[in-house]
Formats: C-alpha cells, sequence, structure tokens
C-alpha cells in the first residue's frame, strides 16, 4: 500500500496537478463564502470544466473544491453569524462570538487549522480501508449489489427528511427519470420523444447543476427579490496582534480534534447521515466531555474545533464507499461518482483493479490538497472576507450565468440549458414541499447500476427475486433495509403522532 | 391561501396530500400511457426482459409511495390532530402557497424569455439582459454599477471561455 502511494505521489506531484489544487480549494473556499452559494454549487459547476482535465487532475481539483468548501462555509458563520451552509451551523455557536470578542481572524484560523486536521484523519483512513473494502466488495454479486443500492436508497431517503414514503417517492422519481434514453442492453429507445438529445439519457449535468445548483440560488433570489435586501454585510472589527493561536491553546483543543474527526470518519462511511449531522454531533460529543460545559457558546476555540474537525472528516471518508461499492456517502460523493464516470471510470468493486495507479494517485492529490488548503486558507483570509461584502443580490444572478455556462460548455446543446431550467422549478417545488433533492439525485445517478444489476440477478436466477432474501451476503443487506424502513416508516411518525397528540415538542423534534 | 407555510418543522399535510395525488397521477400516466406508447414492451434480448422492466417498476413505485402519502395525509387530515412535522433538508422555509406558486410561474416566463434570447440574441446579449433583471429585481438599485457588472460579466467570460479553453458560446452572429 506505501509503495502504491509512493508511486500515487510520483505520478500526483506535478505542476499542473498542483496548480488545480491550488485552484480548487480556493474556488471552494470562495463558493463557501459566498452568500448564498457552497461547494455542492461550486461542485456541479464546474465538473464540466474538467472535461478538458486527465483524470487525476480533474478529480484533484473536485475534492479540492469540496475541501475548501467545508471550511469556507465557516467565515460567515464567524464574521457573520450566517453559516455558508448547514453543516457550519455549530460554528457559528462559538466563532461568531470570538469575533465580537475582537478575535475574528483567530476563530478563522482555528476553523481552517482544525479543519485540515480532521480531513487529513479521514483521508488516511480512506487509504487504509479503502483497498480492503473494495477487496470484500469483490466477492458481491448482482444480487449483493443490488441489495446494498436498495439499502442506500432506504438510508438516504429516510435520514434526508422526516417523511421516509416522500425520500423514497424522490428515489423511485429519480429512478424513472434514470431509464430515459437507449436501453443499456438492446439500444431500444425509451421515452426519448424523437429527441436527439434525450437518446444518451437525461444530462447528469443539466440535473445536477439545475436541482442541485440552480434551484437553491433561485429560491434565494426569490427570498431577495421580496425583501429586497441587498446591503453590504459589516464586519466586526478586530486588533491583529491578539489574533495568533498559542501552541498551548491549539494543544488544548487535540483531544477535542480527534474524538471529532473520528466522529466525521464515521459519519462519513455512512451512506445518507451527512456532513451537518458529523458537525452537530461532533460539537455535542465535545461540549459533554467538557470539563467546562457552560463556556461553550461563549466563544471557545473547542466549540469551533469540534464542529469544523468533524464536518471536514466526512470528506475523506464517504469516498470509501464509493470507491468500494460505487455508492456515494453523500451529495458531494454523488457528483464526484458523476465526474468519475465522465472521465471513464465506473466507480465500485473493480475500481482499484483496473484503475488502482489512478487512485492511488488521487489519494496522493488529496493529502496533497490538504497542505496547500493550509496555506490557501491562511494566506487567503483578507481575500475571503473582502468576499465576504459582496451583495447576494450581484452573486446570486451572476452564479445563474456560471449554471447556464456549466451546462452549456460540455453539450453545445440548447435542449440541456432548457432541461436545466425545468429541473431547477422542479427542485425549488421539492425544496418548498419537503421533498429530497439529494434522494432523487441519487436515485437517478445508481439507477443504472440498480438496473443493470437487477436485470442480471432475474437472469441468473430465473427470475426469482427472492433471491435477494437467500444468498447470505445479500441477506443481512436486505433485513438492515427492512429495519430501516420501520424503523424511518412507521417507528418514529407514530411515536411523533403520539407526541404531537400529547403536546410533548420534544419528542416531535 | 396558503396550502401550507412555517419554517423547518412545518405541518405539510395539504401540501402532501395534493403531492401524493400528483405522484399517483403521474406514476398511472407513466404505466398506462407513457411507458406502453414510447418503450418497446416486448422482450428483449436479455433472457426475456423487457426494456420497459425498469420504467415500470420505478413508475410503479412511484405510484404506490404517493398512495402512501395520500394514505398517511388523509389520515392525518381525518384525526384533526397535529400533523406530522416536518423539515427540509437544506434548512430551508417549508412553505407552498400563492406566493411559491408565482414564484414558479415567474421562474417559467423568465427562463422561456432566456432560452428564447439565449438561441437568437447569443450568450452575451441574453446574459447581460438577465444580469441586469436579477440584480434589479433581488434589490440592487445602483444602476451604473448594475450595468457595469450585466455588461462585463458575460463578456469576461465568454473571452475566457474563448481564448483559454477554446470553448466557443452561441453569439447572435453565428448562430441562426
Amino acid at each position: 500500500m506505501l509503495e502504491q502511494l509512493i508511486v500515487g505521489f510520483g505520478a500526483a506531484f506535478t505542476v499542473t496537478n498542483l496548480l488545480f489544487i491550488v485552484l480548487g480549494v480556493a474556488v471552494g473556499i470562495l463558493f463557501g463564502v459566498l452568500p448564498g452559494v457552497g461547494s455542492i454549487t461550486a461542485l456541479s459547476l464546474l465538473i464540466p470544466i474538467t472535461f478538458y482535465l486527465p483524470p487525476v487532475t480533474a478529480i484533484a481539483f473536485l475534492i479540492g473544491i469540496t475541501k475548501g468548501g467545508t471550511s469556507g462555509g465557516a467565515i460567515p458563520a464567524i464574521l457573520l453569524n450566517a453559516p455558508g451552509s448547514s453543516e457550519n451551523v455549530s460554528t457559528t455557536r462559538d466563532g461568531y462570538p470570538l469575533a465580537k470578542s475582537g478575535k475574528p481572524v483567530k476563530a478563522m484560523r482555528m476553523a481552517l487549522y482544525s479543519s485540515v486536521f480532521g480531513d487529513f484523519c479521514s483521508d488516511i483512513v480512506l487509504i487504509l480501508l479503502a483497498a480492503p473494502f473494495a477487496a470484500i466488495a469483490l466477492n458481491f454479486g448482482p444480487a449483493e449489489i443490488t441489495a446494498v443500492v436498495l439499502l442506500a436508497f432506504t438510508l438516504i431517503a429516510g435520514l434526508s427528511g422526516r417523511s421516509l414514503a416522500k425520500g423514497l417517492a424522490a428515489a423511485a422519481l429519480g429512478l424513472f427519470l434514470s431509464t430515459v434514453g437507449l436501453d443499456p442492453e438492446d439500444g431500444s429507445p425509451r421515452m426519448t420523444f424523437g429527441v436527439v438529445d434525450l437518446y444518451d439519457g437525461i444530462s447528469l449535468n443539466a440535473l445536477a447543476i439545475g436541482m442541485l445548483a440552480l434551484s437553491a440560488v433561485v429560491s434565494q433570489m426569490f427570498d431577495g427579490w421580496r425583501t429586497s435586501a441587498s446591503a453590504a454585510a459589516s464586519l466586526p472589527k478586530f486588533d491583529s496582534r491578539q489574533q495568533a493561536i498559542a501552541w498551548p491553546e491549539f494543544r488544548a483543543c487535540l483531544r477535542t480534534l480527534v474524538r471529532s474527526a473520528y466522529i466525521g470518519t464515521f459519519v462519513g462511511m455512512m451512506p445518507g447521515l451527512g456532513v451537518t449531522l458529523a458537525g452537530f454531533l461532533g460539537y455535542g460529543a465535545a461540549k459533554r466531555a467538557s470539563k467546562t460545559p457552560e463556556e461553550f457558546g461563549k466563544g471557545k476555540l473547542e466549540g469551533i474545533a469540534a464542529t469544523e474537525a468533524a464536518n471536514s472528516a466526512v470528506v475523506g471518508s464517504n469516498l470509501i464507499p464509493t470507491i468500494a461499492l460505487g455508492i456515494p456517502g453523500n451529495v458531494a460523493a454523488a457528483l464526484l461518482i458523476g465526474a468519475f464516470m465522465i472521465h471513464g471510470i465506473t466507480p465500485g468493486p473493480f475500481m482499484m483493479k483496473q484503475h488502482g495507479d489512478m487512485i492511488y494517485a488521487i489519494f496522493a492529490s488529496m493529502l496533497m490538497a490538504n497542505a496547500v488548503h493550509i496555506l490557501v486558507g491562511r494566506f487567503g483570509i483578507p481575500i475571503w472576507v473582502a468576499v465576504l461584502r459582496v451583495p447576494k443580490s450581484i452573486v446570486l444572478p451572476c452564479v445563474t450565468v456560471l449554471c447556464i455556462v456549466g451546462v452549456y460548455i460540455p453539450s453545445a446543446s440548447f435542449f440541456e440549458v432548457g432541461l436545466m431550467f425545468v429541473f431547477a422549478g422542479l427542485g425549488y417545488f421539492m425544496r418548498k414541499t419537503g421533498f429530497s433533492i439529494v434522494s432523487l439525485f441519487i436515485g437517478f445517478l445508481l439507477g443504472p447500476m440498480l438496473e443493470h444489476t437487477l436485470r442480471q440477478t432475474m437472469i441468473l436466477y430465473d427470475n426469482d427475486i427472492f433471491v435477494l432474501f437467500t444468498r447470505p451476503i445479500a441477506l443481512p443487506f436486505m433485513l438492515l433495509t427492512l429495519f430501516f424502513i420501520w424503523r424511518f416508516g412507521f417507528h418514529h411518525p407514530r411515536r411523533r403522532r403520539m407526541a404531537a397528540l400529547q403536546g410533548d415538542p420534544k419528542a416531535e423534534g | 391561501m396558503a396550502v401550507a407555510e412555517g419554517t423547518s418543522g412545518a405541518d405539510l399535510t395539504r401540501v402532501n396530500l395534493i403531492s401524493g395525488l400528483s405522484l399517483v397521477a403521474i406514476g398511472l400516466l407513466a404505466v398506462l400511457w407513457l411507458i406502453p406508447v414510447y418503450v418497446p414492451v416486448e422482450e428483449g434480448i436479455s433472457a426475456g426482459l423487457s426494456p420497459a422492466f425498469m420504467p415500470r417498476l420505478a413508475a410503479a413505485a412511484v405510484v404506490l409511495l404517493g398512495a402512501g402519502i395520500v394514505a398517511s395525509a388523509v389520515r392525518q387530515l381525518s384525526s384533526r390532530g397535529a400533523g406530522a412535522q416536518e423539515e427540509s433538508e437544506e434548512n430551508e422555509t417549508l412553505a407552498f402557497g400563492r406566493p411559491e406558486i408565482v414564484n414558479l410561474l415567474a421562474l417559467a416566463a423568465v427562463s422561456t424569455a432566456y432560452m428564447l434570447l439565449f438561441v437568437y440574441g447569443g450568450f452575451v446579449a441574453s446574459c447581460a439582459l438577465l444580469l441586469a433583471f436579477a440584480i434589479y429585481v433581488t434589490g440592487f438599485r445602483r444602476i451604473v454599477p448594475l450595468l457595469a457588472i450585466a455588461l462585463c460579466f458575460p463578456i469576461a467570460l465568454e473571452q475566457i471561455l474563448w481564448h483559454a479553453l477554446d470553448i466557443p458560446l452561441p453569439s447572435f452572429w453565428r448562430i441562426p
């Protein structure tokens, strides 16, 4: 493994690669800082640009964006009490009070260092576990993969909101949309309506950018339209001599950092649990373990460290199920699967076997990105603070234009741009009515895999679908699927209804 | 006439009823018309499985889950108790009433107008107009910087893509 990693470093340590990692991290932080956008928007917008890059550089660039995006979101959380994305919500609790007390740069530095620490630990776990997991996954046949995909759908649908039925309905809709285009087995057109642009299926780009990026931007633009608020942010003033983090201060946070990195890494390995949960769990665990929990929420460095290390630790470990099984841990990993596929690499058990050199080059790039992250994040602080002053009413329309360019570039198709607007409308509707966009997207992304493996299973076992319950490896996954359907679909709603009838707000939550 | 409104944790029972019914309708439309007409339903080359197998399965799942959402909403409405509270996956306000319907119609109108401009007027002209319009309606009213951004951003983007990546964006003199 070490030898392969050294070879990976040899392949990844090029000027072009380094430049794109720097660019990726900077863009990630920038989009994390910009009001109303985030690293998911950046990722979906910039995947088309990577068509023109070699695979390792492309993936390294995109991973740089996800790494930068997580720490970038902490900056508005600290300076404005307005988290860049939901995963940074807990950062506001101690980041903003610390900024108000005249130490905003100190808070931002702690967020950055913690983010890189969590990220680094997670990357190490990824490097150690990806190959063994993939080796185990090589024993999986079509029935087992089908069972794993069904479990992933259930977990993602159940955890994305409070209604399992709505999450699963969104996933089924995504699955249905994935069947548009030529049939993968016999090439006959399915629901293409004679439109040539649909022969290759619904464009992943148009769907991803429309639903994940443009619908979020549109939703905020409508809020701006109704409130007409465009004031630039006012930032706290500070004394530059009080901003350094002394070694004893950092050392005092080390235990918290390790705990949060462990929590984030575990959460990242589980499909559907998400970055936001990791941030909350990390913060909660740090507060419970602290001898002075009453100081949390009043500008304690440990509070920032706990959240940022936990949410960043998700980035590396969510690639474990992605690489081993082809199942994304969260939406960022789902977008990375799309990027892998664009470059002719199919994530899954065979990925390590077929593209092992490239995977280790990507691992090496991830480690390099951590070092770059520290430098870019540390020296870019004045730039990120300046960017924060740009009003939302300028940023959001400009991002809309970037969405259009992002869809048009790879396809040169007006049809796909139109399709993106349709998906933006659907995404807006789903955002407002509590249907999970992530479930739909992952249903769409994993749809072809599910179709392929399900068809193979039917062929291999004479159309006997119950084989999913008789194969020894598939059975535990199916039992877990049924357990989670019961847990999310029947157990929780009944408890919530009982609580609602009894007027118990705690149980409702 | 807001069907439902509130922050995260909103009661969306009526919205669920309508969206569940819509899902059932969409699923049935797919099973009864879309798939039989637009997908070859005869058995394919893959050991007797038709190309319609997966679309049918997905559409059937949409119908079943839609029916489940309707049943749950009806049960909540008939019990007259508090509905199950829901929350957004991205901490957005959950609400679907008249303002949201107006927003969707506005999006449809603006995107249709934009697509026409994009096809016949090219990238720079269409994006400049879109930017100026969007920046103005979202609350930025200083005309000179507004116009400068609306013009310079698409021009700069077009030039960067053309000179750095050799990617042409549609121009009104190139596209008929």
